[in-house]
């Protein structure tokens, strides 16, 4: 608009400068043309004037001939030879004015010769007149002569002036003419010149009107625009414009930050640098100046900010101030750091994860048919999963030209279907084993496959290998089995069969020695030591199978009160008639987790054997006890004796079936109370050892775990 | 009170058969004790069939019934008993060698009115037989339609 308005302004100033030159011209040419005509003029004047010298001279000469003729008086002499000596240099005067002209020549010849001839001739008579007197001189031939040379120089002179006036007049009209042309063509062309100039100025003052409105929509425009603070500095930097953007953007009403420096709006650090004066000085020098940054607002708060500050110049090159834009990219700029932290994210875990990754092109023949696929992306774990090297770039069968047609298959399916899949497989030619996930990866025009792998070929081999060993396990499970249903044949059969040949060798000793008084004392003894014997075995084989059965029995753990439980088992105790009073120590014991009827087997054969190897004692002292275990978060409990202890070196055995520390003399016993023990408590997951010292007591401890284990020996099914 | 009915004793073996014998004549008892060898025995004399098809007389006060004997087993013998209409309510006390869960959980859910294991010391044999003996045969009211 503005480049429009000079444009227009400048044509018509111009045009109205060309009409001024041509006019200027037209009147340069015009006076120069009138000072010709002039001269000319001038010139025919001259002619003329000089023409009537010609004339008056020869009149003199004729007029003084005639009165000396006359007289004789010689006065009249005098203007003779004054105008006889002019006239030559006269006619050559004439001859030179009128030499522009070439028609006047012949007619100045001609004159010449007439007044040559009329100076002879009036000489003569003058001469004649001396000599003769006025007679002889005033001889009318010769009178008449000098007429005739009189009226022909007349007619000459006559001539040329009429010539001349005529030229005189024709000149005269020129020159008026042309006058009046170059008048007429001033008065146009300065008319057209002021019209033109007025056209400009009104344009002038339409656009000039135009333009201020505009400039008034423009103001009105970048006030009002809100996303941006667009405001104006002056060349020092003080804010000289306001718009609604900067205000929403920085927080400060118009009237308060007009006037004010604009490093207002930067951090501390940023002013203590001499950032703001260095940004402008930078715009001024490129004409523009771009930064990203925090800056602060009114009320203290950052934000980051995107800022052009854009220097404005007059024509003249002279800097006028600055136009600062400011955009608020606080939050571009957190989903752009978010973006790009999650890229970093996921770089980093495309480069650090041990799985392989890879991105595939799959490679279809012409019917389709997915025949092989080439590495688009792979991570850096991918050559140690594989064993590829340098895959990027290659196709599978490059790499591996046996590689099974699964693969292709597989990964061509999930580039037509789109559906993700889960598989393990093996890659023969790469002697490995994969678990794989792929899944499509872009635009399925791409055919493209995105596949997280592991290398499982270890895990497989240990697969097949426990395959194997379960195949052998359960194999051996069978044997197992069918051995023990054998052992639960056989416990029957004892339980039975051998239990009642003992009975009947005791019954039988036992009836010889009644319907026998006379045996004497040896044999009586040989029968007790029969019947004692086959007691003996016969507790031996109740133990034995009181062990069995515990083991087989089904683990049924419930919530037990083991002071309630503990109790119970004491008053059912049966000592030796003999034996001396316990002094019984009951701490309170923690609650467990574990078969009531296995607990209580537990603590009476540890009560029962406190008691057993307490009997010696003149006090025995029997202390239970139990606390949490902070190792296993469990309980431990124990019973503690003051009797025959035992030999630490043989601690192993105590919990062994059928060890024995002392000989059934010493302490009457089968040993399997703590074989049976240990069997329950490893059965519950916990632990069972002894402290202890020959003749010192002893102090059994059992561990429980504090939640129940799965049955670590489960019941074989029945036969 | 019904005159001394006899006991029936089914065990498969002689020396336990002698023994509790014995036990019973130690203690003098009065009742006649029949002895059985097999299930299949005790059965026909239970219903009065084979071998004992002409028996007369009552039924036992008690059957002292060992679980594990030829032919027929305890627990067969037993179950017919109870399946019977007229034999359901006649006291069986199971007297055997076993120790078994399995053996003492079938016994009773079959009716077994008592179940005793012999004991390998013969005092503690006899002391039980005799108890036995004398709480059923002579303590105990049998039902009214046996």
């Amino acid at each position: 608009m503005t480049v429009s308005l000079e444009k227009k302004v400048l044509t018509n100033a111009g045009l109205a400068l060309v009409l001024l030159g041509a006019l200027s011209a037209v009147v340069f040419w015009s006076a120069t043309r009138s000072a010709a005509t002039f001269r000319q003029v001038d010139q025919t004047h001259r002619v003329l004037y000089q023409a009537e010298s010609v004339l008056v001279d020869l009149l003199t000469i004729q007029s003084a001939t005639r009165g000396f003729l006359l007289t004789g008086d010689p006065r009249f002499l005098a203007p003779y030879e004054t105008a006889a000596a002019k006239i030559e240099p006269d006619i050559a005067r004439l001859g030179e004015l009128a030499a522009d002209n070439p028609a006047h020549r012949p007619a100045i010849a001609t004159l010449r010769q007439a007044a040559t001839e009329m100076l002879a001739l009036t000489r003569e008579r003058v001469a004649v007149r001396r000599r003769s007197g006025l007679g002889a001189a005033a001889e009318p031939a010769a009178l008449l002569a000098g007429k005739k040379q009189m009226d022909t120089v007349r007619a000459l002179i006559g001539a040329l002036e009429a010539h001349e006036r005529s030229l005189l007049a024709t000149r005269s009209a020129d020159s008026q003419a042309e006058s009046a042309r170059t008048s007429f063509g001033v008065a146009f062309g300065g008319l057209a010149a002021v019209l033109f100039l007025a056209v400009a100025a009104w344009r002038v003052f339409r656009e000039t009107g135009q333009r201020v409105q505009s400039e008034e929509q423009l103001r009105l425009t970048v006030e009002s625009v809100r996303d941006y603070a667009i405001i104006r500095l002056d060349p020092a930097g003080m804010i000289s414009s306001w718009n609604a953007g900067a205000q929403r953007i920085k927080g400060y009403a118009a009237p308060e930050i007009l006037g004010r420096h604009f490093s207002i709006f930067y951090p501390a650090e940023k002013n203590a640098a001499g950032f703001p004066p260095q940004a402008l000085a930078v715009a001024a020098r490129d004409r523009r100046f771009e930064d990203h940054g925090w800056r602060v607002r009114r009320d203290g708060s950052r934000f980051w900010a995107n800022v052009v500050i854009t220097a404005l110049h007059d024509p003249a090159g002279q800097l006028r101030g600055f136009v600062k834009v400011t955009r608020d990219i606080t939050e571009q700029r957190a989903s752009q750091l978010a973006l790009s932290e999650s890229e970093a994210r996921y770089r980093a875990l495309f480069d650090s994860i041990d799985e392989g990754y890879c991105i595939i092109e799959l490679i279809f023949d012409a019917q389709q048919k997915p025949v092989d696929y080439r590495f688009v992306v792979v991570n850096p774990a991918f050559e140690h999963q594989t064993g590829l090297r340098d895959a990027l770039g290659k196709t599978m069968r490059e790499l591996a030209p046996e590689h099974e047609a699964y693969w292709f298959e597989t990964y061509g399916r999930i580039v037509l279907t789109g559906e993700p899949l889960r598989f393990q497989n093996r890659a023969a030619q790469l002697h490995r084993w994969f678990d794989v996930f792929a899944f499509r990866f872009g635009d399925p025009a791409d055919r493209r496959v995105a596949i997280l792998f592991n290398d499982i070929t270890r895990r497989k081999e240990a697969e097949m290998k426990i395959a194997e060993l379960n195949t052998d396990l359960r194999r051996r499970t069978g044997q197992l089995e069918s051995a023990n249903r054998e052992l639960e044949a056989f416990s029957y059969s004892v339980s039975h069969d051998l239990r009642a040949p003992l009975r009947h060798i005791d019954g039988f000793a036992l009836l010889l020695q009644k319907n026998a008084p006379a045996l004497d004392a040896k044999s009586r003894h040989y029968l007790d030591t029969i019947s004692r014997a086959a007691k003996q075995m016969g507790r031996l084989i109740d133990d034995l199978l009181s062990f069995s059965r515990l083991s087989r029995a089904e683990l049924r753990q419930t919530r037990l009160d083991q002071t309630a439980l503990v109790e119970s088992v004491v008053r059912d105790l049966r000592p030796a008639p003999d034996h001396p009073a316990v002094d019984w120590v009951l701490a309170p014991l923690p609650a467990v987790q574990a078969d009531e009827a296995m607990l209580r087997q537990v603590w009476c054969n540890l009560l029962d054997n406190a008691v057993k190897y307490s009997a010696k004692e003149a006090r025995p002292r029997i202390e239970i006890g139990g606390h949490p275990d902070p190792a296993t978060g469990g309980t431990v409990c124990f019973v503690r004796d003051n009797g025959a202890g035992f030999d630490p070196r043989y601690q192993d055995k105590l919990f062994g079936v059928f060890q024995r520390l002392h000989s059934a003399a010493e302490f009457d016993g089968t040993g399997i109370g703590l074989a049976l023990v240990r069997r329950i408590i490893t059965r519950h997951g916990g632990r069972t050892w002894a402290e202890g010292a020959v003749g010192r007591g002893a102090t059994f401890y059992f561990s429980l775990p504090a939640t129940p284990v799965a049955d670590l020996q489960p019941a074989l099914p029945s036969s | 009170m019904n005159p001394l009915r006899p006991i029936l004793l089914a065990d498969d073996n002689p020396n336990d058969v002698e023994l509790i014998l014995a036990a019973f004549h130690d203690v003098n008892f009065a009742n006649e004790i029949t002895v059985v060898h097999d299930g299949e025995q005790a059965l026909d004399y239970l219903f009065r069939r084979g071998a004992h098809a002409l028996r007369a007389g009552p039924q036992p006060a008690v059957i002292l019934l060992d679980l594990k004997m030829p032919k027929i087993d305890g627990r067969e013998v037993l179950r017919q008993i109870r399946a019977d209409a007229a034999l359901r309510h006649l006291p069986v006390c199971i007297l055997t060698s076993s120790r078994e869960e399995s053996d003492l959980l079938a016994s009773y859910q079959l009716g077994a009115n008592a179940y005793v294991v012999k004991p390998v010391d013969f005092q503690e044999f006899t002391a039980a037989v005799s108890k036995i003996g004398c709480f059923w045969a002579l303590l105990n009211e049998p039902p009214p339609t046996v």
